[in-house]
């Protein structure tokens, strides 16, 4: 069986990344070989992968004045593009630019330069995303005063002009958001899921106010788009998600019937939105937007046993990874029979009190989880 | 609404200052409009004095700053707009507190402050760029210090040396000055790239903080050269800066615009705000501490004034997300997590301090920690805050790498749909998709079919093909082949259950009972063949057993059921994965529910394949032992009779060769851990040897092994149904019915005592079922098993009952019944399945069924729904690969299939493909798809902007496509195009510079760019090759 424990078999590296604070947010983009980290030193760094498992850095810059939270790749086809939102209450568009392609093998670091500052909002602008390709050039942002603003760059190849679409205001700070990333045009309407990590209290007293849109206690909210009104509107609320929202994301959808929403708060969950059939809805018709959806709480897991910051799922929406207080990442798959299972933890160490922190990259291998009937998985 | 703590008193005007009394129970507050001097209670602001009082409301109550002098208890000073100093004496008599007015200064003083230690001394800084000391005593200017800078924003005495004051300006600059020195300066340096709006002196250090429009502070050691200690990074420009006392890195400020908030920052940690006091809605004007570390005053431009306590503030540094996880389209996981974690603050405030400032809003839920959880917090930065950026990726990921390697294999057109799907069920089975692998087998089963119905020879036909070649599933055992030739007449029925056999191997599931038990009246000679080869099998008690098999198998599903005979090690090749931890989950489940006594409530959800022995999925436990009699006795009966015994019987390779085969099996079995398997095949050698040759006399202690080796594993329930079966066997190898009895009567016995009543049930019915076929006619079944399935119902076992009534079904077809019936009852459980979340399940059943139906009449009409569902099932299991493909492979046949799928849900499925194959860059199948992609929107994605412009090669002119150069000249006009290189003709690829479109063939053209930088053909263009 050494084929087994070799696919078990997982390496961990350490990037030094030289970061001044801490790293709020890492992602890659598209096709998983270019790396941005983000962090309160307010730099915004870009990694390339050798091919080998090596990461290089290529950029870093500052970005912003404040804590940067966030970064986010734009699909390939808009170019070498991120977006960044900060504490310091923008949200900025970056492309790469210079001869990415002659001087590949040149040392010198390539520059990002800011095509766009989007100043709109006036608190911290906690979440920043780009929309799913076929829906255009589309970026959303979400503030910490709850206003979820949509901008569009009308022309792809001019990336300094965005326009405001639409502005959505919640009533609740809102510290994340994620598109369904589903590619069915005609089935799955554009939609937005955003969490809120409003505390309870406040909550409950605007509850109290008696505002219809907030008297559902959720935390996560779904947004979608109509086509006829050409609005964004609330289409649900996930009851069951009752507190602070760390992190939400939308696990790919490559041809599923329902949607999978993971997201991060006290533990992890997983939540299966499946859009009902429209014969509740008929008498509606499409503008009624009561298109409801059956949530259901596919999964909730309690092992990071603190709080749960961060949910990203794989290429195929089959693995989440969390990471939360403990210091450790969380895989989780689906088994058999729809139970999700953690299949591998990776921790580190923590140092002990005053020692330097490691300044050299090492690699240390973990043994994954066996899983339990591997060749069960129609995906294996 | 406004935290117990923080207290708050509006003004008619907005303050720019305020100033407190040496002990801290006044402040004076001064601005435009206002000038009061409050009393601070323990709850509120108690008004004491407002000194705008008068005739003559003089630009002098204009204040910009305000000062309270440190020793003097009724001495105050304002700076005024219109650069009046104006000195108060609060003990006066009167309303009129006024004391004096120096009108010295042309510009507006932005700053006012008294002496430390010398009472008498106030030193001013003004607009106009000069600081002038005042003699209170004298009433006269002491001295002018001219700054030479711009103007002057802040004038501080130093708390370390007496006589030393420093002052910032406008341009940026820094000067410490001796007070009794107005020549010169003592130190001049340029501290910020923009005006410094203010200082502060740290009370222990010899630190001072500078805070400038360019959103920093900086904090300078001015011991000697003025050296940079600190700086902290703002989103704002900062209007005032405030050490924290007895905190030796904490500074409080407040920004001059923009962020209304007052932040108190550890300078260790200088891009995030230690705590963050929000309460503001207008920009915060002046902060002064409480001479203690834990309340401040503030006032702001929103005309208030509050005293925040530290209790109530928010702390960003807490909620600022301190981790960052990503999973890469290659399987990679990147994890960003703080070098070190916070520590764990007490759980009463973890859930409010997580509060976000500056909400707009009136009251911001301020979070309130414990002192000791503030402590704690303070103590965490002692080298500020840092993160651990790490990677952790599978060296060969598995999922990936079958995923990319399928999909470069996989064909997707240019032969016959069933030769496509062998083609990609070897492709998923050599990367171990054996589900996938499935899905294709079966496509290629129907449309194998379909395409010899098309050729007119209705089922024999593609048998014979198959029988001859026999290609398709490589690792085929080779006793299957003999079995294969021996056995299978032309018969199709057989056929098809071999092909059950073989290919599902493990999930023949209604295939075999229709096999060995309810076939036999239709096709009799089989049975006699086995008698025959076996010998010691008669057809009745053949028959007796197997109708308890097939009784009991589909509960158990089909994979474990065929797993316990032991085929040769090349049968489990196939399936190594599916069958053996089955079997131990299985086996285990059974141990749990046998010893846990009576209390084991038979899980809705018996999981027939289930990997994953969650809570939800605990098997009844009947239904286990029911499976696991069945191994018995299809081992005996069945699995010995048509797979070992008949191959010995017929082929005449003696047993030489099955021993080392079923080691091998065994080996396998054990290094999975699956001992119990190698018990049982244990079991069945023994019987296999005992027919073969053996007297019983070697099956007796072998069987002992065995049931002590499951008694030391714990599992006394197998001993039990073994001795069950040894029961069975000597009953069939010799003796009357007499000794049965008594001993099931004690196995009975024995499950009650275990809390195992349902397998009692099951044991009486199958007994039952014995004294049927020993004399009673069928009558008497139909009531029992009513009775066993009202039973399970009962007990919350619905899955059991609906497979039961499968079966049962099943029976009554063979007997008597038309399939009508079996449809409905199938799609029930089916649904059942799907309810319980068992997709998978019922996928296979699907499929089973699917064989059986195409077998059993094949009206080809069925398959597609059926197939479509599968795909389906795929598709929402993550897997759209095989959705998508084996779309693209059947898109000749769409007619049939696609009716059952949704355009808008084939379209999602092909771009989700696509996407996939975007991912992992793999263009050239992403094209492929693209091209044969029968979906307008699908296929329009390879004509979407792109356009292509022809130019002649020669004379680069633009040309009208297909066509030769029109401008060239017409001898030249048809030559083909050369290697720029080697004036050759190129064959297949021509790489060209996109600028100067010469070009030739790409190895030729790559070489030369290695060397040259110019066109090969002599245009003199640097070429670029892309």
């Amino acid at each position: 069986m050494g084929e087994l424990t070799a696919t078990n078999l997982f390496e961990s590296q350490i990037i030094f990344a030289d970061h001044k604070d801490l790293i709020h947010d890492v992602a890659y983009d598209f096709y998983g070989e270019r790396m941005a980290t983000c962090s309160s030193d307010q730099y915004v760094k870009v990694w390339d992968s050798d091919g080998h498992g090596g990461w290089r850095l290529t950029a870093s810059w500052k970005a912003h004045h404040g804590s940067v939270w966030k970064v986010t790749w734009a699909h390939p086809e808009f170019g070498q593009v991120i977006a960044t939102c900060s504490f310091d209450r923008t949200a900025a568009i970056w492309e790469e630019v210079g001869d990415t392609a002659a001087s590949g093998s040149e040392k010198g670091l390539r520059t990002w330069l800011k095509r766009s500052n989007l100043v709109d909002s006036r608190t911290s602008v906690t979440d920043v995303k780009f929309g799913p390709k076929h829906l255009g050039l589309l970026l959303v942002t979400c503030s910490a005063d709850g206003i979820i603003r949509i901008y569009e760059a009308p022309d792809v190849m001019n990336l300094a002009q965005w326009t405001l679409q639409h502005e959505i205001p919640t009533k609740v700070s809102i510290s994340c958001l994620s598109w369904n990333p589903s590619l069915s045009r005609v089935v799955h309407p554009p939609m937005l899921a955003v969490g809120s990590d409003e505390p309870n209290t406040t909550n409950a007293a605007a509850t109290v106010q008696g505002d219809k849109t907030t008297a559902c206690n959720g935390k996560v909210f779904i947004y979608e788009y109509s086509e006829s009104s050409r609005r964004w509107t609330r289409t649900d609320c996930l009851s069951s998600v009752q507190e602070p929202v760390n992190d939400i994301a939308f696990a790919p959808n490559l041809g599923r019937s329902f949607h999978l929403l993971a997201v991060a708060t006290k533990d992890v969950r997983i939540i299966k939105i499946e859009p009902i059939a429209e014969s509740a809805g008929t008498g509606a018709g499409n503008n009624g937007a009561t298109v409801r959806f059956k949530c259901e709480v596919v999964a909730a897991f309690e092992e990071h046993y603190s709080c749960v910051w961060r949910v990203c799922w794989n290429l195929t929406g089959t693995l989440l990874a969390s990471s939360g207080d403990d210091c450790a990442v969380r895989l989780w798959k689906m088994q058999y029979l729809n139970q999700w299972k953690c299949v591998a933890v990776f921790k580190n160490e923590p140092l002990p009190g005053d020692s330097p922190p490691l300044s050299r990259p090492h690699t240390t291998y973990m043994r994954l989880a066996t899983m339990a009937n591997p060749s069960h998985m129609p995906f294996h | 609404m406004i935290p117990s703590n923080t207290i708050c008193v509006s003004q008619e005007g907005p303050a720019n200052a305020l100033a407190l009394n040496k002990d801290c129970s006044q402040v004076v507050i001064a601005g435009r409009n206002v000038f009061k001097v409050f009393s601070i209670g323990e709850n509120e602001f108690t008004e004491v004095c407002n000194l705008r009082v008068g005739k003559n409301l003089n630009l002098n109550f204009s204040s910009i700053d305000v000062a309270w002098s440190t020793i003097e208890e009724n001495t105050l000073a304002t700076a005024a707009t219109n650069g009046a100093v104006v000195v108060w004496n609060l003990g006066r008599s009167g309303r009129s507190k006024q004391e004096h007015v120096f009108s010295d200064h042309k510009r507006t003083v932005n700053k006012v402050s008294f002496h430390l230690t010398e009472p008498a001394l106030l030193i001013s800084g003004s607009q106009d760029g000069m600081m002038k000391c005042f003699d209170l005593r004298m009433k006269e200017v002491a001295r002018t210090f001219i700054s030479n800078t711009e103007s002057i924003r802040d004038v501080q005495f130093s708390p370390h040396a007496a006589h030393s004051f420093a002052a910032v300006s406008e341009n940026g600059s820094v000067q410490l000055w001796d007070v009794r020195r107005h020549e010169r300066c003592l130190l001049q340096y340029t501290a910020h790239s923009g005006p410094v709006f203010a200082c502060d002196w740290h009370p222990d250090m010899p630190w001072l903080a500078t805070a400038s429009r360019d959103k920093t502070i900086k904090v300078w050691d001015i011991y000697g050269k003025p050296n940079l200690e600190h700086t902290i990074y703002t989103i704002a420009s900062v209007g005032h800066v405030k050490w924290r006392p007895q905190k030796q890195y904490q500074v409080a400020s407040c920004a001059l615009v923009l962020d209304c908030a007052v932040h108190v920052w550890d300078v260790r940690r200088p891009h995030v705000p230690l705590a963050t006091f929000a309460e503001h809605r207008d920009v915060t004007t002046a902060i002064a501490w409480l001479a203690e570390p834990h309340t401040f005053l503030s006032t702001s431009r929103d005309c208030s004034l509050y005293r925040h306590r530290f209790s109530e503030a928010a702390h960003p540094v807490l909620w600022a997300n301190p981790q960052g996880v990503c999973v890469s389209a290659r399987g990679e996981i990147a994890h960003a997590a703080p070098e070190r974690p916070l520590p764990a603050l007490p759980a009463l405030p973890a859930a409010p301090d997580r509060h976000v400032p500056g909400l707009g809003r009136k009251q911001p839920t301020a979070g309130s920690l414990s002192p000791h959880a503030q402590a704690a917090l303070e103590r965490a930065f002692p080298g500020g805050a840092a993160s651990t950026l790490s990677r952790h990726a599978a060296p060969g990921c598995a999922r990936t790498l079958a995923l990319v390697a399928c999909a470069r294999a996989y064909r997707m057109r240019g032969a016959s749909p069933h030769d496509l799907a062998q083609h990609n069920a070897d492709v998923a089975k050599a990367h171990n998709r054996h589900m996938v692998s499935h899905v294709w087998e079966v496509v290629r089963c129907v449309y194998l079919a379909r395409a010899a119905a098309g050729r007119g020879t209705p089922a024999p036909a593609p048998l014979q093909d198959r029988e001859l070649p026999r290609p398709e599933p490589p690792p085929l055992p080779p006793y299957t082949h003999t079995y294969h030739n021996n056995a299978v007449e032309e018969e199709p029925l057989e056929e098809v259950e071999d092909w059950a056999e073989t290919q599902f191997h493990n999930s023949g599931v209604l295939g075999k009972p229709t096999l060995s038990i309810y076939i036999p009246p239709a096709k009799p000679p089989k049975h006699v063949r086995a008698e025959e080869t076996a010998g010691w099998v008669s057809a009745a008690s053949a028959h007796y057993v197997d109708t308890e098999a097939a009784d009991w198998t589909l509960p158990e599903e089909a994979f474990p059921l065929r797993t316990a005979p032991p085929p040769p090690a090349p049968a489990h090749h196939q399936h190594p994965h599916h069958t053996s931890p089955h079997h131990v989950r299985h086996d285990d489940k059974e141990h749990n529910a046998g010893r846990g006594g009576g209390g084991t409530s038979p899980g809705g959800s018996s999981s027939p394949g289930s990997g994953s022995s969650g809570s939800a999925c605990t098997a009844p436990p009947g239904l286990e032992h029911a499976g696991y009699q069945h191994h018995m006795h299809m081992d005996e009966g069945e699995g010995g009779d048509s797979g070992l015994a008949i191959r010995v019987g017929d082929a005449k390779s003696p047993q030489l060769e099955v021993a080392p085969l079923l080691a091998a099996a065994l080996k396998l079995h054990a290094e999975l851990g699956d001992v119990q398997t190698a018990a049982v095949v244990m079991l069945v050698l023994q019987e296999h040897r005992y027919h073969a040759k053996s007297p019983q006399l070697e099956v007796a202690p072998l069987l002992a092994a065995a049931l002590k080796l499951h008694a030391e594993l714990g599992d006394v329930q197998t001993a039990a149904v073994v001795m069950l079966v040894l029961q069975e066997h000597r009953y069939h190898a010799k003796s009357p019915q007499l000794e049965v009895a008594p001993l099931l009567a004690a196995a009975l016995k024995l499950h009650a005592e275990l809390g195992d009543v349902q397998t009692a049930a099951v044991v009486m019915l199958v007994l039952q079922e014995h004294r049927y076929h020993a004399k009673s006619p069928q009558l008497e079944v139909a009531p029992l098993l009513a009775a066993a399935l009202k039973l399970h119902a009962e007990l919350g076992d619905v899955q059991t009952a609906a497979v039961v009534m499968l079966v049962l079904q099943e029976h009554r077809y063979h007997a008597k019944s038309p399939q009508l019936e079996v449809a409905p009852l199938l799609a029930a459980a089916l649904k059942l399945h799907a309810e319980l979340g068992d997709v998978q399940t019922a996928a296979v059943v699907m499929l089973v069924l699917q064989e059986h139906r195409y077998h059993a009449k094949s009206p080809q009409l069925e398959v597609a729904p059926l197939l479509a569902a599968a795909l389906k099932l795929h598709a929402e299991l993550g897997d759209v690969q095989t959705a998508a493909v084996v779309m693209l492979v059947l898109q000749e046949h769409r007619s049939d299939l696609f009716p059952y799928i949704d355009e808008s849900l084939q379209e999602h499925w092909l771009l989700g493909y696509i996407e996939l194959l975007q991912r992992h860059k793999l263009w050239n199948v992403a094209t492929e798809v693209v091209r044969c992609a029968w979906l307008n929107s699908v296929w329009v994605m390879s004509q979407q902007s792109t356009s292509v412009a022809v130019c002649c090669g020669r004379c680069g002119r633009r040309t009208r496509p297909h066509a030769a150069c029109d401008s060239c000249h017409p001898h030249l006009r048809h030559l083909p195009d050369l290697c720029a290189v080697c004036h050759q003709v190129v064959r297949g690829l021509y790489a060209w510079c996109q600028g100067c479109s010469h070009g030739g063939h790409l190895h030729h053209m790559r070489k030369w760019m290695d060397t040259h930088q110019l066109c090969p053909a002599g245009c003199g263009h640097q070429c670029q090759l892309a």
